[in-house]
């Protein structure tokens, strides 16, 4: 009987033992996630694309404009009521501690974008495609977004105040000068893999830009004469209502931290015209003072002007002003003006070009870059960041930095 | 109808005449050795499972059917909290025996029956492990509590609890001894009744980073007893759901009365109060003060209690209603909940009982903006020296964040002995909660721009989790020596969780405001997650002459994960208790000496997604949905260990002194850390698990309790909760320091306890070229970080006063102490840049910055000369205050709290002397104030906050966070 009894106690323990390591995998699969390797698949490439995609929208108008705020298009001032964010005023200062949330955030984002684009690439070269447009889309994308990731890693980031360049995948500190070959390498491997005209044409002016912020000229005008032409359609990050642009958010009419430079209303007054393309309001200051800020991205799922064919002419002018490539600078940039119905120069020099850049690319992150490049001069104490800092999580989390 | 009134007569009378011949009564009194009669005292015969309770008297009769009093001999037992159960044997011969009892004061409660593994109790006397109790019901005498928090803070030796904020239902954080490993949360498992339950702190659409705790619902008064294993030594057969210690909490069940005839003990509690604040923000600290002050109200609490309880030798019930409304001390911070609970118990045969408990709660809570952000009441005021700058203040009271929550917590346990030595039990546990949460900013109103013609968001968090026990119990005896008690047992947890959230805005009328009228849909998006545990366990207890004890156990514990291998692991424990007050070598007036040792191992295992190199979510946007990242896990994630091994004594003195000791020192390995990637690597969206913490912890928990004098119109009774805590992390294999709080103050790194603040010092002030101080780069600091002190005190503890006088009154007062403890003030210096600091602003003025923020008057004094030496002084005072000089706001925090502090008066004397005790059996009445006061050095309004909630790693952070309140209660209590 106690044989029994103990046999009757152990056995449904025997049974429990080897049942329990199917019952805990047997679970509910997920929904809301999926396995790395299941998206290595001609049917997800798309989805995949998309990815890079909607990072790309979120870091694009966000490093845009930080950059313009350390630049000197932008300011951050508490007298304006909506304005909360400390780590604003020490970017519009250019004294960034190196954890400042705003800048460690928009590395980290930064970082992402370079990933997916690289995993993109990657995962396109381990699938047999079928369609070869998917695989054009994959390999476009993946090389066209990475190049713009070390583009901005090297023109909007910085080890040290006048140091600028950045990190990849934990790796030791790449100076701007690597970084933008490396962008230009990207920009180059996305126009060859696309038949599309418009699609070689955006590498080209991307390649132009990369070149120009490195001071290679030459290169520079060779790559900007196969860009973007009169009438191609911006080159935009596209946002939604769920996905915002961030100059709508903290610099827009969603709320006001960070205001313009009020000559951009000088502009406006000199030129009335000039409303056709700088698009400002304006907003009283606690202080009973008035300031400025953007309109050009008026709605939360504005896209933003990440390239554009007047970009693309007033780069060749310029690089034509400088002695490199053919035709005529002015006639470039009274071009980009007749877009907006407003009068021609009659001349046009560096200076006055750079005047036409700051216009033209209100708002679009590209104002740091031409001050940092000496086109135009520096605004703030010559001990200041210049560059957004490599956050402090990349310097603690990167053994090799 | 008059044919109908005399069958309806008979039927009520003649099971009481039936009864009256066929029945064997059972009567006495029961007192204590004072004299005084015992209310509530269980007298019973458990061979018959036949019982009643005293009454207002201390009397106790009770029939027992004739058909079972055969002219044997039982034992007929008495227990009462608080004291030594008693028995003796009567015959049933006759009609009736009348035997009183006098009972000895039990102040080791040596007697109370504590639980000791997952399917094990045996009395506190013997128990081989430190548990500790909380006798909920005998708080709930002479004070009033608003949940379960309240019930365990402070009175659990080796256990702190603070919670996040001063909102009602905020979360809170348990800290337990040395705080557990490195992976996790820290907190501890909690069952009810047997029902594991959901510890979540919700967040939802987020009121500046405080949650909710689920936990919050449950009703207090509902609440007998709560014990907590509080470490692995003592809670390894739990398996890896105890590693933080466990919490058992039991709810009230219906008494033994002579049956179904007798009156049920009716049980009615009214309670009116207020909340109000603590701190009071002053003008020297902060320019808008008043603004800051002026938000807050005093909050009205109502609350109804009704319960009943009673029972037969076949059924026991216990069943209450709750209703109860409470305000908060910001506006917009309210709860309405109502609770109602039914527990039976049942024996329809003779060795199997069935248990089924139930509790359905319905619970309405309103949440204040009050954090760091735009929306808040807290935020507009005091980080802005021009208060409601963000948003205006008539705008703030339109905002509405209620969240409403269906819980239904149940569960039903069947315990059957086939044969006398053979106990098997069966359970089934399930917490069913459902939380759905409405923010609502009008149309028509500006808050900042972000939000514009309105917003609703919506978020709604569905869970349920199924527990399930099966365990078979023998008892044997081994060479008639040793008793020896073998059990096996089964343990599974399922658990559903599923959110779906949705925000929309551009709403063109007020009128309406379901999503439906939404111009835009901003934001949505589903979560889903089914995760199981399944654990095996056998335990081994030996008993020798009663005077030795010793367990041995072992659990397996699996968990899911996908896509791997199911990851597994073995836990063992041993624990060994010897009673020396058996041997004749002690004096007589120790009544109980008990050394104790355990040894057990617990842990955790990883996620169940954790082993998964890398998961992708769908995030949609101008582009549609693409794939991006949402988790980084890693292949080679194994189960973490924890060791314990405590040991202490128990002792009680002169039947008036007990005093009971633990030390304990844990031994984490293979602790499962989430390191931080470096941002380039673009896997950053979580942290990514590895195995390579090592931290050690120990410390000390004591409890004294003692009796000075008790008679019958006075007595005292003293407690004092001594605990000391240290941990180390001691290893983190290839993971660099990890920084994490407000500017990384805090960290986890090798040498360094957890979460220890630890930060450059600064050095002094830095110069601009014209000599003027530099506030644009700040002051100069020191390179290298500094230890400055630990979010977590080391020694804590309480002292409890229970002193009755002149018979009826009942004076309780409560205080907790924290030694060594730091809080970061972020709130100050954050509010110094916009101005809202006046000591700030005189040093701006004097040093000349220009940089005075809006609104800010300039003072009277005079400006200094840059490069003079009262410059350069005062400079050199402003580098302290600078708001980049984060170990200067790093403060200390030490405080004593005067938590709970009750008067009351029990009027059972007077209702006996109007002989009216026929029909009210009890009547008490008292005031309770909670937080009475708090005395501290800190500067900011708490201390026990933290602005980042009751989870994740950085702790004690200030950062415009609500204060906890004072609440005062007016309480009646009617027992009928």
């Amino acid at each position: 009987m106690k044989k029994i009894k103990y046999l009757l106690f152990v056995l449904p323990l025997f049974v429990f033992i080897s049942a329990c390591e199917d019952y805990i995998t047997d679970v509910d699969p997920l929904i809301d996630v999926v396995q790395d390797n299941l998206l290595t698949s001609e049917s997800q490439t798309e989805f995949v694309v998309r990815g890079v995609q909607q990072r790309f929208s979120i870091v694009a108008s966000q490093i845009a404009c930080q950059m313009d705020l350390l630049s000197d298009q932008m300011h951050y001032t508490s007298d304006i009521a909506s304005a909360s964010f400390p780590s604003f005023e020490e970017i519009d200062k250019g004294a960034i501690v190196i954890n400042n949330a705003t800048t460690t955030q928009t590395y980290r984002q930064l970082g992402e974008l370079r990933f997916f684009a690289d995993d993109l690439v990657k995962r396109a070269g381990q699938i047999t495609f079928s369609n070869t447009s998917l695989q054009t889309l994959a390999l476009y994308n993946g090389n066209l977004y990475g190049g713009i990731a070390r583009y901005w890693l090297a023109t909007a980031f910085g080890l040290n105040q006048n140091e600028p360049g950045g990190t990849i995948d934990a790796g030791p500190f790449i100076p701007a000068a690597t970084l933008l070959d490396q962008a230009v390498e990207k920009f180059n491997a996305a126009a060859n893999a696309t038949t599309d005209a418009l699609s070689k044409r955006i590498a080209n002016s991307l390649i132009a830009k990369a070149y120009l912020a490195k001071g290679a000229y030459a290169q520079a005008a060779a790559a900007a004469a196969n860009g973007m032409t009169s009438g191609d359609a911006n080159f935009n990050a596209l946002n939604s209502d769920v996905s915002n642009i961030y100059y709508w958010g903290f610099a827009g009419a969603g709320r006001v931290q960070i205001a313009v430079a009020n000559r951009f209303n000088d502009y406006i007054t000199a030129d009335p015209k000039e409303v056709a393309r700088i698009k400002i309001n304006s907003v009283v200051g606690v202080s009973k003072a008035t300031y400025y800020w953007q309109l050009k991205y008026p709605e939360k799922g504005s896209a933003f002007v990440m390239m554009t064919w007047k970009e693309n002419n007033l780069m060749r002018a310029e690089l034509i002003l400088r002695g490199n490539g053919t035709g005529n600078a002015l006639d470039l940039v009274n071009a980009v003006r007749a877009s907006y119905s407003l009068n021609n120069l009659t001349t046009i020099d560096l200076a006055g070009l750079m005047v036409e850049r700051d216009k033209e690319m209100f708002v679009q992150g590209t104002r740091l870059i031409d001050q940092n490049r000496g086109a135009v001069p520096w605004h703030l104490a010559a001990t200041t960041w210049r560059y957004l800092p490599i956050s402090e999580t990349e310097r603690l989390n990167n053994p090799n930095l | 109808m008059k044919k109908l009134i005399l069958p309806l007569l008979l039927i009520l009378v003649l099971p009481s005449l039936i009864m009256g011949q066929n029945t064997f009564r059972v009567m006495g009194k029961v007192t204590d050795a004072r004299g005084e009669q015992l209310i509530g005292a269980n007298v019973y015969i458990k061979a018959l499972n036949v019982g009643a309770a005293t009454d207002v008297e201390g009397k106790y009769s009770f029939e027992v059917p004739r058909d079972m009093a055969t002219g044997q001999t039982v034992a007929l037992t008495v227990s009462f909290v608080g004291y030594k159960s008693k028995s003796t044997t009567i015959t049933l011969t006759g009609n009736s025996i009348s035997q009183d009892f006098v009972l000895d004061e039990d102040i080791f409660q040596s007697e109370a029956v504590v639980v000791t593994g997952i399917a094990s109790k045996t009395s506190k006397a013997v128990a081989e492990v430190s548990v500790a109790r909380v006798a909920a019901a005998d708080l709930q005498q002479v004070n009033a509590y608003g949940g379960l928090s309240q019930l365990i803070g402070g009175k659990v030796s080796g256990v702190q609890l603070q919670t996040s904020s001063g909102n009602i239902g905020s979360g809170w954080r348990f800290w337990v001894r040395g705080g557990g490993g490195l992976n996790g949360d820290g907190q501890p498992t909690i069952y009810v009744d047997g029902v594991r339950m959901d510890n979540a702190e919700v967040v939802g659409y987020a009121a500046g980073g405080q949650g909710t705790s689920l936990l919050t619902n449950l009703n207090a008064n509902d609440i007998d007893k709560i014990e907590f294993l509080k470490g692995p030594a003592a809670a390894s057969m739990y398996g890896v759901n105890g590693s933080n210690g466990v919490v058992l909490i039991t709810t009230k069940a219906g008494k033994l009365t002579a049956g179904l005839t007798q009156a049920m003990s009716i049980d009615y509690r009214f309670n009116y109060g207020y909340n109000e604040k603590v701190y009071t923000y002053s003008k020297d600290d902060y320019v808008s003060a008043d603004d800051a002050n002026r938000q807050f109200r005093v909050g009205p609490i109502r609350e109804h209690f009704l319960s009943a309880a009673g029972g037969s030798p076949t059924l026991r019930y216990y069943t209450s209603f709750e209703t109860r409304d409470e305000t908060g001390i910001m506006p917009m911070s309210a709860q309405t909940r109502n609770s109602v609970r039914l527990n039976l118990t049942t024996f329809p045969t003779e060795g199997l009982s069935i248990k089924v408990n139930s509790n359905y709660i319905n619970n309405k809570i309103d949440r204040p903006s009050n954090d760091n952000i735009i929306y808040g009441f807290l935020g507009n005021t005091i980080f802005r020296a021009v208060s409601f700058g963000w948003v205006k203040e008539a705008d703030l009271y339109t905002i509405e964040d209620g969240a409403t929550i269906n819980q239904f917590i149940g569960s039903a346990n069947i315990t059957y002995r086939p044969i006398s030595d053979l106990e098997i039990v069966a359970g089934i546990g399930v917490d069913n909660s459902d939380y759905y949460q409405q923010r609502y900013f009008p149309p028509g109103r500006n808050f900042g721009g972000l939000i514009q013609r309105g917003q609703k968001s919506v978020f709604d968090r569905k869970n349920k989790q199924f527990t399930y026990d099966l365990n078979a119990s023998y008892n044997f005896n081994l060479f008639d020596m040793i008793d020896i008690r073998s059990t096996v047992g089964s343990q599974i947890f399922n658990r559903t969780w599923r959110t779906t959230f949705y925000q929309g805005e551009q709403f063109n009328s007020d009128l309406i405001t379901n999503m439906g009228a939404a111009g835009v849909i901003t934001g949505y998006g589903e979560g889903f997650q089914n995760e199981k545990q399944a654990g095996i366990f056998t335990e081994h207890s030996l008993s020798y002459m009663n005077q030795y004890f010793l367990t041995l156990g072992l659990r397996k514990d699996y968990a899911s994960t996908i896509g791997e291998e199911a990851p597994s692991i073995i836990y063992p424990k041993a624990s060994f208790a010897i009673r020396l007050d058996k041997y004749d070598f002690l004096p007589e007036f120790v009544n109980l000496l008990k050394l104790r040792v355990a040894y057990g191992e617990s842990g955790f295992l990883p996620g169940s997604q954790d082993a998964i190199p890398l998961l992708w979510r769908a995030e949609t946007g101008g582009y549609g949905a693409g794939a991006v990242l949402s988790a980084i896990g890693n292949t080679a994630i194994e189960p973490e260990r924890i060791k314990e091994l405590e040991f202490g004594f128990d002792t009680e003195l002169f039947s008036n002194v007990s005093l009971e000791f633990t030390y304990y020192s844990q031994n984490a390995l293979n602790s499962i850390v989430g390191l931080v990637n470096a941002p380039s690597t673009g896997k950053t969206i979580t942290a990514q698990p590895y195995n390579v913490g090592k931290l050690e912890n120990s410390g000390f928990e004591t409890l004294l309790q003692y009796t000075p004098f008790n008679t019958v119109d006075y007595s005292l009774n003293l407690s004092l909760i001594w605990n000391y805590q240290q941990n180390k992390v001691t290893d983190m294999g290839i993971a660099p320091p990890q920084y994490f709080g407000f500017n990384s103050v805090q960290t986890i790194q090798n040498g360094f306890p957890k979460a220890q603040y630890y930060v450059q010092k600064v050095t002094g002030p830095r110069y601009s070229a014209n000599g003027k101080y530099d506030h644009t780069n700040g002051p100069l600091k020191t390179t290298e970080r500094y230890d400055m002190g630990s979010p977590v005190p080391d020694h804590t503890g309480s002292f409890t006063v229970n002193f009755k006088f002149l018979k009826n009154f009942t004076f309780y007062g409560f205080a907790e102490w924290a030694l060594n403890y730091k809080v970061y003030n972020y709130t100050q210096p954050f509010s110094a840049r916009f101005g809202n600091f006046p000591e700030y602003n005189k040093y701006m003025w004097i040093l000349g910055l220009n940089e005075l923020a809006t609104g800010v008057a300039p003072t009277s004094l005079p400006q200094l000369t840059p490069g003079t030496d009262a410059y350069k002084q005062a400079a050199e005072e402003f580098a302290l205050l600078d708001w980049r000089n984060y170990a200067g706001w790093i403060q200390d925090a030490d405080y004593i709290i005067i938590r709970e502090v009750s008067l009351s008066y029990d009027f059972t004397d007077l209702l006996r002397e109007f002989d009216v005790n026929t029909y009210l059996k009890g009547l008490q009445a008292g005031i309770s104030v909670r937080n009475l006061a708090r005395i501290t050095q800190y500067t900011g309004p708490d201390v026990e906050f933290n602005s980042t909630g009751g989870r994740g790693n950085a702790r004690a952070m200030d950062f415009a966070t609500l204060q906890t309140p004072r609440t005062v209660n007016f309480w009646l209590r009617i027992g009928i």
